[in-house]
């Protein structure tokens, strides 16, 4: 080779050196700046060997309601959940091709709620006011002609959907709020496979229509979609359960809930259950403050029903004792103690303690309190039996054992938390009404904000004093 | 097809490719029509006007050419060709006209109208400026007058002429480039060229810092406030107006580089339009830097032609003003504009005017011109008079460029320069921190530019893996910091849980 050549060869090496480099340098950028949201939920699903027989789709109802680890524990049903804020069926079918691409389920349990309610919002195949959203739903899916296809169908009328494509056309600006989150992201996987457990938040829900055996002729975009996703279930092999999550809903949904049936029956592959009549969720305990969503409480409820219907229903293998499964399982209750001892007030402590492998003694030193409707309930809720301490008497016998008595002087109420499945204690919670306003008689008292019953500590104890 | 497109980031590469791979007699051609497509990205209609400037711009050539070389008498000779030359430019001039100063002709002429009570109906069309049409009419017409003075030889070869016109890096938004430089590079052939590819390609980087880390950047701060001159008053407005003549500069000159550096990668030398235009000392000296191939192009066809200088002093005063006025109407049709140019050429005038007192001044107090102190407020204070003038050319019209002027000088409010008042302009203190940075790195620039140093030259010294992180790390900077692409609400990832 002469001298040319030699350059020529040096020249196209320093190049590809050159072009090599700068990928290499774009990908992590790419990696650094995108929103970890898709990578947080799906990463467990996508890496690891877990066979999962069951998918749960659907919109942010299921992803609070449907709980895999609990439904693996109480019936052995190896499931994820996919559902996400918003997602329409339209968004589902795509979400599915692109998993089925990594494990092939025998049943997609699907929630009918987005059959309705996301139609007349833009092109009706996306929340388009909300595209971070989508992004949860899509990013960690690598690029594939699916995804393209994805892509190209679902945000055909939002102008930049090539960031769906490229992440980091949306996310490189970024870099301004990176946190803890962006570099130790694998650290802080989804250990509810998929699931996103409400905490912190309860309401009393009200209903926002009445019962009706009312149907509709079923239409639009997303029923197309639905009907697309069953197909190609079908094609596949797969089962479909369709559900209707209970929650309050207007009319029009309780008749397109009554209208599924009829679609089910003109497939094989497809099954129904309208759950929004079947008394599963006292609106007292179970949702969330928005009148929407189900809390943790809700969610056991409604991942036993469905938990136990596809038990008895499909016959699904029994995972109960798969070893990747029982790794995931101390991960998930550590999650759980977590999520109790996080919790800032007492109504949302007794949430958490629906669970029932916690359990707790309560102690309540407020006479005014144990007469809260609404709080003895939450205790009914969470198994657990308030006991009334005079705080004259019982707290003053306290004293002599209890080495945190004066902290207890200051105190309204009392748990002591313990993990029913290894006995320890997890927590001794204090909690003390913080209200500035000044109750005189018992009628106001019972007008009392439990909220207010706030988790004090040594700590504020002290600062309070200085 | 704008030059921070994804589009462009595919066209490039592959014209490019098939410029060095195709048989030398076809790569105008291939430029050519890439140079159309380029065009037709915006708007395919329009293209028509590019061809009908370049018809009537070559067939007025070809004609000059003709009538110089044809055997009529001397008198009749000079007579077709300024003929063809008037009616060249005329019809040119007239495309402008009705595609840029039409609709606000109309306007003003309806305005009038009413003012007098003269009840006219004209009516109002809504065209659609032409993208580039300013920039391509110039150069079009350059090569006419060109032609015509005997400068530049006659382009017989009708697609060779028609890229020149059209050749897509400058086409849109400049340099605009005279046929005496272009077209003979047009005529070259060109092989690919390791070390130049190299060059044009870090141009095209600095373009892009300039145009989406600056540019674009910048602009977030200046049309928030500009776009509620109501609340944001005094210092605001100052701060914005600052800022807005670095944003246009590096709008402009990143363009242009991007411009410059794309054409280099094939192996063509456009002319650097922009030399460190805020370092200048005079106005004068400023309006040499600062878009020099316009400067140079109203320099060489208007103002020589009217006499320059030679005519007596008024003469040349008057000289400038007409060049400052029509630069102002070339930039836009509104009557700010020509505001901004009148302004630009009365400072002038005055400094000219003014010339024998300050140098009786400097004399008179030993006042030493080149010490950096002196430099520095001469910079400052010509940079100030441009800032002045930019008001009319930001403003949206001259009842808010009065409004905003009476407040940058009634409106007491320099406090929010320091109580964090800046970070609630469209960029959190972050981005304005490295918005700063950026006009550092801005300014660093120009000053090595002034003195010579040419960064890219100092780049390419360095040895194999020094050059390569550098690009790397150049382009890895501009993806991240510059404003592109979609962009994201953090507030919308706080409803994922529900």
């Amino acid at each position: 080779m002469d001298n040319n050549g030699t350059l020529k060869v040096k020249r196209i090496l320093s190049f590809l050196v050159f072009a090599v480099l700068l990928v290499i340098a774009v990908r992590a950028c790419t990696l650094l700046t995108e929103h970890k949201s898709s990578r947080i939920k799906y990463t467990d699903f996508l890496d690891n060997d877990t066979e999962y027989d069951c998918f749960l789709m659907g919109t942010s109802i299921t992803l609070n309601s449907l709980l895999p680890m609990e439904m693996w524990k109480d019936y052995g049903i190896a499931s994820y959940n996919f559902g996400s804020s918003n997602c329409t069926p339209a968004e589902d079918y795509y979400i599915l091709r692109e998993a089925m691409k990594y494990k092939k389920p025998e049943l997609v349990v699907i929630d009918m709620m987005g059959v309705v309610e996301f139609n007349d919002i833009g092109n009706g195949k996306y929340m388009w006011t909300q595209v971070e959203a989508q992004h949860t739903q899509f990013d960690c899916f690598p690029l594939s002609r699916t995804k393209a296809e994805a892509v190209n169908d679902l945000f055909d009328i939002y102008e930049d959907r090539n960031d769906f494509l490229w992440s980091y056309i949306m996310f490189h600006n970024r870099w301004s709020e990176l946190e803890e989150q962006d570099f130790n992201w694998k650290n802080m996987l989804n250990v509810e496979k998929g699931a996103l457990t409400n905490t912190g938040t309860l309401g009393k829900a009200y209903s926002k229509s009445e019962p009706t055996g009312e149907t509709i002729s079923l239409k639009g975009v997303n029923y197309d979609y639905f009907i697309r996703l069953v197909e190609y279930c079908r094609q596949e092999g797969v089962d479909v359960l369709a559900i209707y999550l209970p929650h309050p809903v207007e009319t029009l949904n309780r008749q397109v809930a009554n209208s599924i049936g009829a679609v089910a029956a003109q497939y094989d592959n497809l099954e129904y259950i309208n759950m929004l009549d079947l008394d599963i969720l006292d609106y007292d305990t179970d949702f969330t403050s928005d009148n929407t969503h189900p809390n943790l409480s809700g969610a056991l409820k409604l991942t036993d029903y469905i938990g136990q219907y596809i038990r008895e229903h499909y016959e699904l293998r029994d995972h109960s004792s798969d070893e990747a499964w029982l790794k995931s399982e101390s991960k998930y209750h550590e999650y759980k103690k977590e999520n109790i001892t996080s919790q800032k007030a007492l109504p949302y402590y007794l949430v958490q303690l629906s669970d029932d492998e916690f359990t707790a003694s309560a102690y309540i030193y407020n006479k005014e309190f144990m007469r809260d409707e609404w709080l003895m309930e939450l205790f009914d809720n969470a198994g657990i039996k308030p006991e009334y301490k005079n705080t004259d008497t019982d707290k003053n016998a306290d004293k002599e054992t209890n080495t945190d008595t004066d902290f207890l002087k200051d105190a309204d109420a009392m748990l002591d938390i313990r993990d029913e499945v290894n006995g320890e204690t997890i927590e001794k919670a204090y909690f003390k009404y913080q209200d500035d306003t000044d109750y005189t008689d018992d009628t106001e008292a019972e007008d009392r904000d439990i909220f207010k019953l706030i988790k004090i500590t040594e700590e504020d104890t002290d600062a309070s004093e200085e | 097809m704008l030059f921070n497109s994804l589009q462009f980031f595919i066209f490039f590469p592959v014209v490019v490719f098939l410029y060095f791979v195709i048989p030398d007699r076809f790569k105008y051609i291939w430029l050519l029509a890439a140079s159309y497509y380029f065009y037709m990205n915006w708007n395919a209609v329009y293209v028509l006007l590019l061809l009908a400037s370049t018809v009537i711009t070559y067939t007025g050539g070809l004609l000059i050419d003709a009538a110089e070389a044809g055997k009529e008498k001397k008198n009749g000779k000079t007579d077709k060709k300024k003929t063809v030359l008037i009616t060249g430019c005329v019809i040119n001039l007239g495309i402008l006209f009705v595609f840029k100063y039409a609709g606000y002709t109309m306007e003003l002429l309806t305005l009038a109208g009413e003012k007098a009570h003269i009840g006219i109906n004209i009516p109002v069309y809504d065209i659609i400026l032409p993208v580039g049409i300013s920039f391509y009419i110039f150069q079009a017409l350059g090569y006419l007058i060109d032609v015509y003075r005997g400068d530049t030889p006659v382009e017989r070869n009708f697609l060779r002429y028609a890229l020149f016109v059209s050749f897509f890096p400058q086409l849109v938004a400049g340099p605009i480039e005279r046929s005496g430089n272009l077209i003979r590079q047009l005529r070259e052939v060109h092989r690919f060229d390791y070390e130049r590819a190299r060059e044009g390609i870090l141009l095209m980087i600095w373009g892009y810092f300039l145009k989406i880390v600056l540019a674009d950047r910048i602009a977030i701060v200046v049309d928030k406030i500009y776009g509620d001159p109501g609340t944001y008053g005094g210092v605001y407005l100052i701060v914005a107006t600052v800022l807005f003549a670095v944003q246009i500069y590096c709008d402009f000159a990143g363009y242009s580089t991007i411009a410059m550096g794309a054409a280099k990668v094939m192996g063509i030398e456009l002319m650097d339009n922009f030399n460190a235009p805020f370092l200048s000392r005079k106005v004068s000296q400023l309006w040499r830097s600062w878009h020099i191939s316009l400067t140079s192009w109203f320099r060489d066809y208007v103002y020589i032609p009217l006499g320059g200088s030679r005519k007596g002093r008024r003469r040349k005063y008057l000289n400038i003003f007409i060049v400052f006025l029509l630069s102002g109407i070339w930039h836009g049709a509104n009557i700010t504009y020509v505001i901004w140019g009148g302004l630009n050429g009365l400072y002038q005038v005055i400094g000219e005017i003014l010339m024998p007192v300050r140098n009786r001044m400097v004399r008179l107090f030993s006042l030493n011109r080149e010490s950096i102190g002196h430099r520095a407020l001469e910079c400052i204070f010509t940079f100030g008079l441009f800032c002045f003038s930019l008001v009319f050319f930001r403003a949206d019209g001259m009842t808010s460029a009065l409004r905003i002027l009476r407040s940058v000088f009634t409106v007491h409010n320099p406090w929010i320069l320091f109580d964090g008042s800046l970070y609630e302009l469209g960029l959190d203190s972050k981005n304005f921190h490295l918005m700063l940075i950026c006009i550092a790195i801005l300014i660093f620039a120009d000053v090595l530019k002034k003195k010579g140093i040419c960064i890219r030259k100092v780049i390419a010294g360095q040895d194999y893996w020094c050059r390569v992180l550098v690009m790397v790390a150049a382009i890895c900077f501009i993806l991240m910091f510059g404003i592109w692409g979609s962009g994201y609400d953090a507030a919308g990832f706080i409803y994922f849980q529900f």
